[in-house]
């Protein structure tokens, strides 16, 4: 049995891969709900740092499953900070869309024993997607990657390259059927300029640094597809 | 405007394929080199390129005979005199192409367009060896040319209206999809695609699995292929070399080529061709 904690889209997606996968899964409303023992708790509320460390010592304490929790831009390591019993602690890092269950990055902590977490990898590998182990770093290989040239797309914007001409380098240079502004534009550029802000306060590695345009974007509304106006328009 | 005849200079990789894709929708070419020998090559590169399409059923072979009959070569540079177009696509160097360039304008009539074929050096720089820069201009093309669609149009400084828009028509003709960029180092392409693996090779160092990166980035883009993969299958030595050029042209501290890949191009693991570089091959 996996519990899934935490009402939202990413629950009921990671329920249906274990579902898909055979396995028993449940979503809860909060760690209160976590009645019986099981195989499995993924920890999915929301990712605020303080809220986050009080849920897992209390999941801790009152179970003895692994308990996996979801990160984005936090580290792995600091989920487990209050929790009397480390070692059953690991984080996991998805997708932000429909690809969650397909790749999934596990991250262990300082202090996670070994048996532990070779079951849980275990468990999401039976999701039948990919596992990437992946060292407790900033944002991950999925965050640190796959944003970088939605910022450097919006910087050629703001030096006068049109959008269509941003994107089309991608889609007939590389053949990406996905290109940066139309993810940027998906994702939302609210939280493409959240990401980019940590990982370059984190790393100080330049390419983060955000585009300014991407902040005046997101100061004046246009949020990308949910609010029907980003680098693109839509009906 | 009306083009019938393209000039080429270099019968390299790009010069060859550019000659092939102009020749391929009924422009007549000339391709001019310094010496002979490098023809043959040039030759045997576009008939294997059309030999495919013709096994595939894409051409007949009448049409390859008809192809082949409208591409000439010259060591002779004035045979370049009547052209509507020439596209200069020899060396990556500055020095190279500011000598060639010259004589290509002695040559050709005022009206001809000239185009330099690059994909890291600055227009308007090469542009200072003419005495009309109007019509002169950059372009940049992928390699395999003939199966690439997109192309790079970069403006110089002095370039006209008129010129980028003749550009444009005879890029639409051989059925490229035309991308206009600013003239700074790496245009718009080469400023995208070296950021992943240059942040790439940094997760590298920090221990992550490159298969890992090349999967979340399949997955992610909906992309045919890693973005470490790429630089294998290049070599990391090229992708150094644009990351350098970046790094120093734009003095744009992004670029700045990562400590992990000087080492894997100064250990010998260039990618493909040497059989290791980031991945085994």
């Amino acid at each position: 049995m996996i519990y899934i904690i935490g009402n939202n889209l990413k629950s009921i997606l990671l329920r249906n891969a274990a579902l898909k996968a055979g396995l028993d899964a449940d979503i809860c409303e909060s760690v209160n709900d976590i009645q019986e023992e099981c195989d499995l708790i993924i920890l999915n509320t929301e990712e605020d740092l303080e809220s986050r460390q009080a849920e897992v010592a209390v999941l801790a304490e009152k179970t003895s499953a692994p308990i996996a929790a979801t990160i984005s831009l936090n580290y792995a390591c600091a989920m487990a900070k209050n929790a009397t019993d480390k070692s059953r602690i690991v984080a996991i890092r998805t997708m932000e869309d429909e690809y969650i269950g397909e790749y999934i990055e596990l991250t262990k902590t300082f202090d996670t024993d070994e048996s532990v977490y070779a079951k849980v990898l275990e468990i999401l590998k039976s999701f039948n997607g990919r596992v990437a182990e992946v060292p407790d770093i900033i944002g991950g290989i999925f965050y640190r990657i796959m944003f970088l040239n939605s910022n450097m797309s919006a910087y050629l914007v703001s030096e006068g390259v049109t959008v269509t001409d941003v994107d089309n380098s991608m889609r007939y240079g590389a053949n990406i059927k996905r290109p940066s502004l139309q993810i940027a534009d998906e994702i939302g550029l609210d939280r493409v300029l959240e990401i980019l802000t940590v990982l370059y306060h984190e790393t100080g590695r330049p390419a983060y640094r955000p585009c300014p345009l991407l902040k005046q974007m997101v100061n004046a509304g246009r949020l990308g597809k949910k609010t029907g106006q980003g680098f693109y328009t839509y009906d | 405007m009306e083009f019938k005849k393209i000039g080429i200079v270099g019968t390299g990789l790009m010069g060859g394929g550019i000659a092939q894709v102009c020749a391929q929708v009924g422009y007549e070419t000339v391709s001019f080199d310094v010496n002979e020998a490098a023809f043959e090559r040039t030759k045997g590169l576009i008939q294997g390129s059309m030999d495919k399409m013709v096994a595939k059923g894409k051409f007949t072979q009448e049409f390859v005979n008809e192809v082949l009959g409208r591409m000439s070569y010259t060591t002779d540079i004035t045979k370049l005199a009547d052209c509507d177009i020439v596209v200069e696509a020899v060396f990556e160097n500055l020095d190279i192409k500011l000598n060639v360039l010259k004589q290509v304008e002695e040559v050709v009539s005022e009206k001809c367009l000239i185009f330099t074929n690059t994909s890291a050096l600055s227009i308007t720089t090469l542009s200072t060896v003419l005495k009309h820069r109007g019509r002169f201009m950059g372009t940049h093309f992928f390699a395999p040319v003939p199966a690439m669609k997109l192309l790079e149009l970069v403006p110089g400084l002095d370039t006209t209206d008129e010129t980028y828009e003749g550009a444009v028509q005879w890029a639409q003709s051989i059925k490229k999809i035309t991308i206009k960029a600013p003239d700074t180092c790496g245009f718009i392409t080469n400023r995208l695609f070296p950021l992943p693996q240059n942040e790439g090779a940094e997760l590298l160092a920090l221990g992550v699995d490159p298969y890992d990166i090349d999967a979340a980035w399949i997955m992610f883009n909906q992309a045919p292929v890693g973005t470490l993969s790429i630089v294998d299958t290049g070599g990391s030595h090229t992708t150094l070399g644009c990351l350098t050029s970046i790094y120093e042209g734009n003095e744009d501290d992004r670029y700045r080529p990562h400590p992990y890949i000087k080492r894997l191009v100064s250990a010998g693991r260039l990618g493909v061709k040497t059989g290791q570089g980031i991945f085994k091959w």
